[in-house]
């Protein structure tokens, strides 16, 4: 377990290597100069060339390139150009917003997903699964700006319960933050909930036709017993892939719905450096997303582990 | 409703004669007179050397009292003017504008509270004279000052300036700074403080290294007393030094000296709101400079007393249109800028929300590459002059004509230096002269790149229209589509474009329109310009500085280094119970002088 452990931990290196190497080649082609958007309209070409000079912009990628190794060996991911402050303060600053939508998002996910899904399993082609499909076909297919839109409109233009944007921390105070990411939550919930009610239907189907679903209703357990205990816990697998993956995209953030309800979060991070060509918060923010997915995926595995005992890891 | 008076407001146009009085001031220098003393009257006008107040010593009286007691028919009128405009925007401070009453002390609004302001775009700092970026100026001129702001006129008064007073022969310029002026760190401000900020504005701003080519030496006299010594007359130099949008900041020596050329890594100053904190993407807070000491003249745009009403000052970025507007409504803003234009309507019925239109915001000017390529030709740019419609262009871009307009000076009807010479030749719109033109040009079919921001809609409607009206007139115009980080970095590089197109911000002294220097994108050299320029720096009455500047207008549109398409304006909207007269001041809002009601 422990060797295993160790062994995925190391390999996050080279991933790590290849996708600093692939961004920041990618970041550097792309035309856009973050000098020349900092300093705005007026700025004239001497001004640029000076801060560009000063940001050490004119030396050639690779040698940027090397320093920037360099110093992200160390632990300093530099300074962001556009805003000048440390990237790796600027990514902590955006971990908090990024974890408390993520996580609630995850609990509506959760709990309209697989119960919609065990439903729809059990009724199988009634009324009750037909239409409980076709809301996850609407969900789906909605996109989550235009959701979220409606419901700012909803629940913060016209009730006035939750904020139309932002974010308050945790630290100045809980109930705030939690009514910050209300409704950006339930936007980018609903969604991913549609996702995780299919995949639940579809393996609740498969495994409540096996024989030991038989057996143990044959042998007189009550229903709910049957599905929960002996169904669900199998039919869990496949879906728990789908919440990794749910959970990777919510981690990485979610740009649009972020930038919706002006909540400062990673996604826009990523996003708005890479409209200013913040080169160095870019290159941060994507290693950061690039070790979630691969940390998330190892948790994943494990949890497999712990569902399935046949599952061994090698 | 407010929109109404904002126009009325921006609309509010300095008598000629006052303009030059003013101009008597600023750039008369054969005479000593400060700028407040020379609106007051021409009697100053000889007593050179003769020291002039500010306004701010309690034993002199204020200028525009002065300019009331002289000139009883000329100014009358103006100032009838912006006193409707001043009760309109505020239902109880109706002691606003007789200049001579200090009001000082009791502040007509309700103190206290939170203003937040949703602003369009994250500000990449507070230093605003490291980037000319106009997103950073909205909060930044709350913390910092300078030595001289903008009326509402856009008449220059003292700021952090108590008098001053220019020599006669125009090279020696002696500043009596305000004593007892705190920085938001405690320190007091001193003379040797607006010294080293002198130094990095040398360094650092466009205007700063063009005063800096006639400024030979600025020394501190005493605490409070700054002297600046030219080698040649530099008639802007005042209008340089003028915030906000350019000026020069004022803050604690030892801050803008370790700064040198870089950007600033804190935020001091001696404005009404001091800087707490900067979280990108989430917000600018600053709160209420307890030991500000404000001017006692009554409140003028950007200049006169400063209230610090709020408690803290919050600037958030909301770069979504629809959520800023939402915001505003549901009350979570106060104030949003840049709200979606065909909003307007509707927002206009709100009870709650108060729509205002931003008049001028911006002009849209065309801009050719006249280093290199087909453009460089100025024959093929007189082509283009004629090939162009502006109005089909405006109306593309931005819509109904409630949010553009169609005038021929590079400097708008707002302006004192508003002129129509070369009129004939603002959107002269005629294809076939386009087309003879181009025949007699030298062109010879090549390809004319324009950029055109595909992110930016408005911008981009314009690229779009222009490509076509080039085509029309035989001229193989391609739109090359990329967004607008892409447009500001290749126009620095004149191999990679022929044509871009750009928003100009208004700013009040006429030389410090950015396409007139070399070094900026585009690159106009040329030897009449650089021989007006230098002629317009150094001519010290008004008159004569104003004929300069028409003659520099027909220069444009004889050698066509740009095309000024047409002005556009903004929309920004308030919640209703916002109140003030700042309110409607302009495209940089300003949230002193403004407060909440119950």
């Amino acid at each position: 377990m422990l060797r295993y452990l160790l062994r995925r931990l190391l390999a996050l290196i080279p991933v790590l290597i290849l996708v600093s190497l692939i961004s920041f080649t990618l970041v550097h082609l792309t035309p856009g100069d973050p000098v020349a958007q900092i300093l705005g309209d007026d700025a004239t070409v001497d001004e640029i060339e000076r801060v560009r000079h000063d940001l050490g912009l004119d030396r050639p990628v690779y040698e940027q390139y090397l320093i920037w190794v360099g110093d992200a060996l160390r632990g300093d991911l530099g300074q962001s150009i556009y805003v000048n402050q440390p990237v790796t303060s600027m990514i902590i600053e955006r971990a908090e917003p990024t974890l408390m939508l993520a996580i609630v998002a995850l609990f509506f996910t959760l709990i309209i997903g697989i119960p919609s899904g065990v439903i729809a399993a059990i009724k199988h082609n009634s009324y009750l699964d037909q239409s409980l499909m076709l809301l996850a076909l609407l969900a789906v297919s909605m996109p989550n700006f235009w959701l979220g839109l409606n419901l700012i409109l909803l629940f913060s233009v016209y009730i006035g319960w939750f904020p139309t944007g932002g974010y308050t921390p945790l630290g100045e105070s809980v109930v705030g933050a939690f009514k910050s990411v209300m409704l950006p939550a339930i936007a980018l919930g609903f969604s991913q909930a549609a996702l995780v009610a299919r995949m639940t239907r579809a393996s609740m189907l498969d495994v409540i036709r096996t024989d030991y679903v038989r057996t143990a209703r044959a042998k007189g357990l009550p229903a709910s017993r049957v599905y929960i205990t002996h169904a669900l816990k199998n039919a869990l697998l496949p879906t728990i892939t789908v919440i990794g993956l749910v959970l990777t995209v919510l981690i990485g953030g979610t740009v649009v719905t972020e930038t919706v309800f002006t909540i400062p979060g990673a996604g826009r991070l990523v996003v708005n450096s890479v409209i200013r060509r913040d080169y160095p918060v870019i290159q941060g923010a994507i290693m950061m997303v690039a070790t979630a997915y691969v940390l998330i995926n190892l948790v994943i595995d494990l949890i497999y582990v712990y569902v399935d005992p046949r599952i061994r890891l090698s | 409703m407010l929109s109404e008076e904002h126009e009325t407001t921006s609309k509010v146009r300095l008598s000629r004669r006052r303009m030059l009085q003013m101009a008597a001031g600023a750039g008369a220098l054969s005479l000593a007179s400060s700028l407040l003393a020379a609106c007051g009257g021409d009697d100053d006008d000889d007593d050179s050397d003769q020291e002039t107040s500010g306004g701010d010593s309690t034993d002199a009286p204020t200028a525009t009292a002065a300019a009331e007691g002289d000139e009883p028919e000329e100014t009358a009128a103006e100032d009838d003017d912006s006193e409707e405009d001043a009760d309109s925007g505020t239902e109880e401070d109706d002691g606003g504008t007789d200049g001579g009453e200090a009001t000082g002390g009791d502040a007509p609004g309700v103190m206290g509270g939170t203003g937040r302001v949703a602003l369009y775009s994250e500000p990449p700092t507070l230093d605003s004279s490291w980037t000319t970026a106009i997103v950073v100026l909205v909060p930044s001129q709350h913390v910092f000052e300078y030595l001289f702001a903008w009326d509402s006129a856009w008449d220059i008064q003292p700021c952090l300036v108590d008098s001053f007073e220019i020599a006669a022969d125009g090279l020696t310029y002696t500043f009596q700074l305000r004593e007892g002026i705190k920085f938001h760190n405690g320190d007091e401000m001193v003379a040797d403080d607006i010294v080293k900020c002198f130094n990095r504005w040398g360094q650092l701003v466009g205007e700063g290294i063009a005063a800096y080519e006639s400024i030979t030496d600025v020394v501190a006299v005493d605490d409070y007393t700054v002297e600046i010594s030219l080698s040649k007359p530099f008639s802007p130099l005042l209008a340089y030094l003028t915030g906000p949008g350019g000026g020069m900041m004022v803050m604690p020596g030892e801050i803008a000296e370790a700064a040198g050329t870089e950007r600033l890594e804190e935020y001091v100053g001696t404005g009404p709101y001091s800087f707490v904190e900067h979280i990108p993407d989430r917000h600018i807070l600053l709160e209420r400079f307890e030991d500000y000491s404000p001017r006692e003249e009554a409140p003028d745009a950007y200049a006169g007393r400063r209230t610090a009403y709020f408690e803290e000052l919050e600037f958030i970025t909301v770069p979504d249109a629809a959520a800023r507007i939402a915001g505003v409504e549901a009350g979570d803003y106060h104030w949003a800028e840049e709200v979606t234009r065909d909003e307007h309507e509707r927002l206009q019925d709100s009870s709650d929300v108060e729509a205002l239109v931003i008049k001028p915001l911006r002009f849209m000017g065309i801009i050719f590459n006249k280093a290199q390529g087909p453009m460089a030709d100025p024959v093929l740019r007189q082509a283009a002059l004629y090939a162009f419609n502006h109005e089909e262009i405006m109306a593309a871009a931005f819509g109904p004509p409630d949010f553009w307009r169609l005038q021929p000076s590079l400097m708008p009807p707002e302006s004192v230096w508003f002129t129509e010479v070369g009129a004939e030749f603002y959107n002269p719109y005629d294809p076939d002269r386009a087309r003879e033109l181009v025949e007699q040009s030298a062109y010879n079919g090549e390809t004319v790149r324009w950029m055109g921001p595909s992110d930016r809609e408005d911008y981009f409607a314009v690229a779009l229209t222009g490509v076509q009206h080039l085509q029309d007139v035989g001229i193989n115009a391609e739109l090359v589509s990329m967004d607008w980080g892409s447009v500001v970095e290749r126009r620095t590089n004149p191999e990679e474009y022929e044509i871009f197109n750009t928003g100009f911000s208004f700013n009040p002294e006429p030389t410090t329109l950015s396409f007139i220097p070399a070094n900026w994108p585009g690159w106009w050299e040329s030897e009449a310009k650089e021989e007006i320029l230098d002629r317009i720096m150094t001519a010290t009455d008004f008159d004569e500085r104003f004929a300069i500047w028409e003659e520099f207008q027909q220069l444009y549109f004889e050698e066509v280094p740009a095309i000024r398409v047409g002005d556009f304006f903004g929309l920004s909207i308030f919640r209703s119970n916002l109140k003030g007269e700042a309110l409607p001041v302009s495209s940089f809002p300003i949230f002193w002088n403004v407060w909440l009601e119950d």
